[in-house]
């Protein structure tokens, strides 16, 4: 998989430059990394794609073209530690879009952080708490699982009137975190969490966990704290073992709408949703079902579409330098005014998070994740 | 005075040189004190990042063993303490590992291993999860087998983590090799910044010490050849403040010198050359000296011979006198002869021969006479004019006696007794003076005797035929004598006035000899005082002569002086 990730570096560059340039002079480097071999990276991807696109095609960045070099962690902390001392060694790169999930972001941070000459780096999706202590130079444009956890235990309570709710987390940095931040949010509401199991994706399934919460009486609600792929298996074992409830997850679970497993009803918490109102969003919707064949963008689309724009107009500001890049952006809402996105305002605060993005319900409609409404 | 020249002090330098040295003191001081504030920070940081990932690494060892006992206790006691324990002992070891992945001083093999644990971790905990799920459905077979898989992971989980630790202590002899090197880097820069302070210091000093001590020796060697007599000016070059003052002066000395010496030279030149002008005009002095010292001598001898020669004069004035009164007593003698003529004549006609020869005697007295007055008249010829009047005298009493001697001479046989009466007129003559007056009278009675005694001898002559010639002749020389008696009376008298009138001038004479004398005196002592004067000048001349030799060998001795004195 290295290999991938060391092929794809190379080579979409390249292919970049030649259906698109038209700037002059050398191109601008910008990194992306993520989970490209995998289907919750691929939005993120093409969203990114778009926006330098849309950049290059006006003009690109003073007549220099934005050129994306794409790096596929695959999700692996260690990738994403290998990738990360790539993008940091190669000083033509002045900013990464990435990581796209938590256990990445915070296993690459201290590289990006940690060397003498830092390189900027924006999370479009990486939600977990740890995320905001990451260092200085590592930004985020999504809400931390505090509050998705805190939304999800919110709209449980208050909307679905759940007493109790059983937890399956992925044991990874993600799935933790949200698991925390919903059981905490969820018993302070006077819930009771019946139930917390991890599991990896090397286990031969979800059955005996979702068989024993049968058994111990079932539960009004499952919280999924995990990836889509996780999701993808467990919702056909939920069927199998009888386990009637209703299945909530974080944006971790975004993409299981159109995985071909039957999903409808299931509860997503998000920064973003494709029907989210605003001209702005409409346009970037529109642009990217026009460009990649109907497909709807997700959150870490939307998210990496705002950061390639967000960083367009600070390269516009300061020019193609690191440290010039980072500090541009760090006053992005405080020194600078904040930047409209297609996801919402963005102002960062000293821990590069945005605590003004609220983070809202979706669900699963169809193939579809529409906003929820009230049952 | 420029800037440099006023910070171009010994002072100045000597200030400069240590204050150098001081700072370089300083400096290795100060690096001393920043390589070991270095080394300690370095220490303190590496030790602390090494106890704090130590210390993490043994919390999350613990909480695994804890989180894997619970896991198998669980096995033989399925409660909800133990799957609490199970839990918490878990999500404290995320938690560990966490902190671990944030620490600082981690390199990115140990992130990776640290990731690697934490992947094992979950993976063991999942297994475990999955197994106590088997083992609460009493699927034991199933629970055995997800419990082998995560034992499986746990021992993989426990040597990755023995790894890790052995790392860590490699680590940590890095990190001491490390430290190692850094403080021998540290040593090694002192070191340098020790021997270029060193060096620079050394460097200081030399130039100091030259700055200092090469001017000082061109300052030596002027005053050694100041000392050798070389004088002569020589380029000292720049130097410090203090230095380039003494410089200053020894340069004024040369000047100074050098003038003096030129004047000295100049000056005993001068000197030598007035020396030998003066030795020159000394000996000529000396010479003219010696000439009127001789004159002198000479002139003091003519004095003395003058003096010698008045002497005589005076008592040949003296003479003179005594013969002007002996003239006049004469004169007066031959008045009173020549009356005595007039009477003998008269009354001794016969006795005319005898008269005759009494006035041959007398003509030979005025002969005599003559010959005195001839004498005198020498006499006086020898004190020239002062002696013309007696000459005169001399010449008329010569012509007198010669007319008397002719007279007596013509007078022959008889005129032998008037040579006698001429010889006694002569001695009456010199015994008269004052009777002169008497005699005219006795001239005239003789004279009237003479005419008494000429008609007497004309009776005579008629009486005595035989002699009537020699009567005659006789007579007319009894006239003739009484002519000449009265001529000899009137001569007489003059003469007697002129004795006395000799006698005065006599007087007068003495008085100018006396004088002239006195003043030749005074010319021979004053000649003689020109003679000492002279030779005492001749003295000083000898002394200025000697002066003058001196002082040119003085002159010479400054000219030897200076002679040596380059300039």
């Amino acid at each position: 998989m290295f290999a991938t990730a060391s092929l794809s570096r190379w080579i979409v560059p390249a292919l970049t430059a030649l259906s698109v340039g038209c700037g002059s002079g050398d191109p601008i480097l910008i990194g992306l990394a993520g989970p490209f071999s995998q289907a919750r990276g691929a939005s993120m991807r093409l969203a990114a794609q778009l926006a330098v696109d849309e950049i290059n095609r006006t003009g690109g960045i003073d007549g220099r073209d934005l050129t994306l070099v794409v790096g596929d962690d695959s999700a692996s902390a260690d990738a994403a530690v290998r990738l990360a001392q790539q993008f940091q060694a190669d000083s033509r790169i002045v900013a990464v879009i990435g990581h796209l999930t938590s256990g990445t972001t915070l296993a690459a941070a201290p590289i990006y952080n940690g060397s003498d000459d830092p390189l900027l780096e924006i999370s479009p999706s990486a939600s977990n708490p740890a995320v905001s202590d990451a260092g200085p130079y590592t930004f985020r444009v999504c809400p931390s699982d505090l509050r998705h956890g805190d939304a999800l235990a919110t709209w449980a309570r208050s909307r679905l009137r759940a007493q109790t709710a059983a937890i399956l987390y992925q044991d990874d940095e993600y799935g933790r975190g949200v698991r925390g931040t919903f059981a905490s949010s969820f018993t302070s509401q006077g819930g009771t969490v019946i139930s917390e199991d991890p599991f990896v994706l090397g286990l031969p399934g979800f059955e005996p966990f979702l068989q024993r919460i049968r058994a111990d009486g079932g539960a009004d609600l499952l919280l999924v704290a995990g990836t889509e792929a996780a999701a993808e298996r467990m919702l056909p074992t939920l069927d199998s073992v009888g386990l009637r409830t209703t299945v909530m997850g974080g944006d971790g679970l975004a993409g299981i709408q159109s995985s071909g497993v039957e999903a409808d009803g299931v509860l997503i918490s998000t920064a973003y949703l494709a029907d989210r109102p605003g001209d702005r969003n409409a346009v970037f919707v529109a642009a990217y079902r026009a460009a990649y064949d109907n497909q709807v963008p997700d959150h870490r689309g939307a998210g990496a579409y705002d950061i390639v724009q967000l960083l367009a107009q600070a390269l516009r500001a300061v020019g193609p330098d690191r440290q010039r890049l980072r500090d541009y952006v760090a006053g992005i809402g405080t020194s600078t005014p904040p930047f409209e996105g297609v996801t919402g305002r963005i102002a960062f605060d000293g821990n590069g998070d945005v605590p003004d993005k609220e983070v809202v319900i979706g669900q699963v409609v169809g193939r579809t994740l529409v906003t929820a409404r009230n049952r | 005075m420029s800037a440099f020249q006023r910070f171009n002090t010994l002072r100045t330098r000597l200030i400069l040189a240590q204050g150098a040295l001081i700072a370089g003191v300083i400096v290795i001081a100060l690096t001393g004190v920043v390589a070991l504030q270095r080394v300690r920070s370095t220490i303190e940081r590496e030790l602390n990042v090494s106890a704090r990932i130590a210390d993490a690494t043994a919390q999350t060892v613990a909480m695994l063993f804890e989180q894997m006992r619970a896991a198998e206790q669980y096995f033989s006691e399925n409660t909800a303490e133990v799957h609490d324990r199970f839990q918490q002992a878990g999500d404290s070891a995320h938690l560990l590992e966490k902190t671990l992945l944030g620490l600082p001083g981690l390199g990115a093999d140990d992130r990776l291993t640290v990731n690697q644990i934490s992947s094992l971790h979950e993976q063991a905990e999942s297994w475990y999860a999955y197994a106590h799920a088997q083992f609460d459905l009493r699927r034991f077979v199933n629970a055995g087998d997800a419990a082998l898989t995560a034992r499986d992971r746990a021992t993989e989980l426990m040597g990755t983590l023995r790894g890790f630790s052995t790392r860590r202590a490699r680590t940590a002899e890095t990190t001491a090799s490390r430290l190692v090197a850094s403080s021998r880097r540290q040593e090694v820069t002192t070191w340098i910044v020790f021997v270029i302070t060193i060096l620079a210091g050394g460097g200081i000093v030399i130039a100091v010490h030259r700055s200092i001590d090469q001017p000082l020796s061109r300052l030596t060697n002027l005053a050694r050849q100041y000392s050798r007599g070389d004088l002569r000016p020589v380029s000292l070059g720049r130097m410090p403040l203090e230095l380039s003052q003494v410089r200053d002066a020894m340069t004024e000395i040369g000047q100074r010198l050098r003038v003096l010496v030129a004047e000295v030279r100049a000056q005993s030149d001068r000197i030598v050359g007035t020396a030998a002008d003066l030795s020159a005009m000394s000996e000529e002095l000396a010479a003219s000296g010696s000439v009127i010292s001789k004159a002198m001598i000479e002139i003091s001898e003519g004095a003395r011979e003058q003096v010698e020669a008045l002497t005589a004069g005076e008592a040949a004035t003296g003479e003179l006198r005594t013969a002007a009164e002996t003239n006049a007593t004469v004169a007066r003698h031959v008045a009173e002869v020549t009356g005595r003529i007039h009477r003998l004549a008269a009354r001794h006609g016969d006795n005319i021969s005898v008269a005759g020869r009494t006035l041959l005697d007398l003509g030979q007295v005025v002969h005599t006479s003559a010959g005195q007055v001839d004498k005198l008249d020498e006499l006086f010829t020898s004190i020239d004019d002062f002696v013309d009047l007696i000459r005169q005298v001399s010449s008329q009493t010569n012509l007198l006696a010669l007319n008397a001697s002719i007279e007596a001479a013509r007078a022959g046989a008889g005129g032998e007794g008037f040579a006698v009466v001429a010889s006694e007129v002569r001695e009456l003559a010199d015994s008269s003076g004052n009777a002169a007056e008497g005699a005219a009278h006795s001239v005239a009675a003789v004279r009237a005797q003479v005419q008494d005694v000429s008609e007497t001898m004309a009776d005579g002559r008629q009486q005595v035929v035989g002699v009537e010639s020699i009567a005659q002749e006789a007579g007319s020389a009894l006239e003739e004598i009484v002519s000449v008696a009265g001529q000899i009376e009137e001569t007489a008298v003059r003469v007697a006035d002129t004795a006395k009138s000799n006698l005065q001038a006599a007087d007068q004479i003495h008085r100018v000899l006396d004088t002239v004398a006195t003043e030749a005196r005074a010319h021979a002592e004053s000649a003689e005082h020109v003679s000492a004067s002279t030779q005492e000048q001749g003295a000083s001349t000898e002394q200025i002569a000697a002066q003058a030799s001196e002082l040119t060998q003085s002159a010479e001795t400054l000219l030897a002086l200076v002679q040596g004195l380059k300039i």
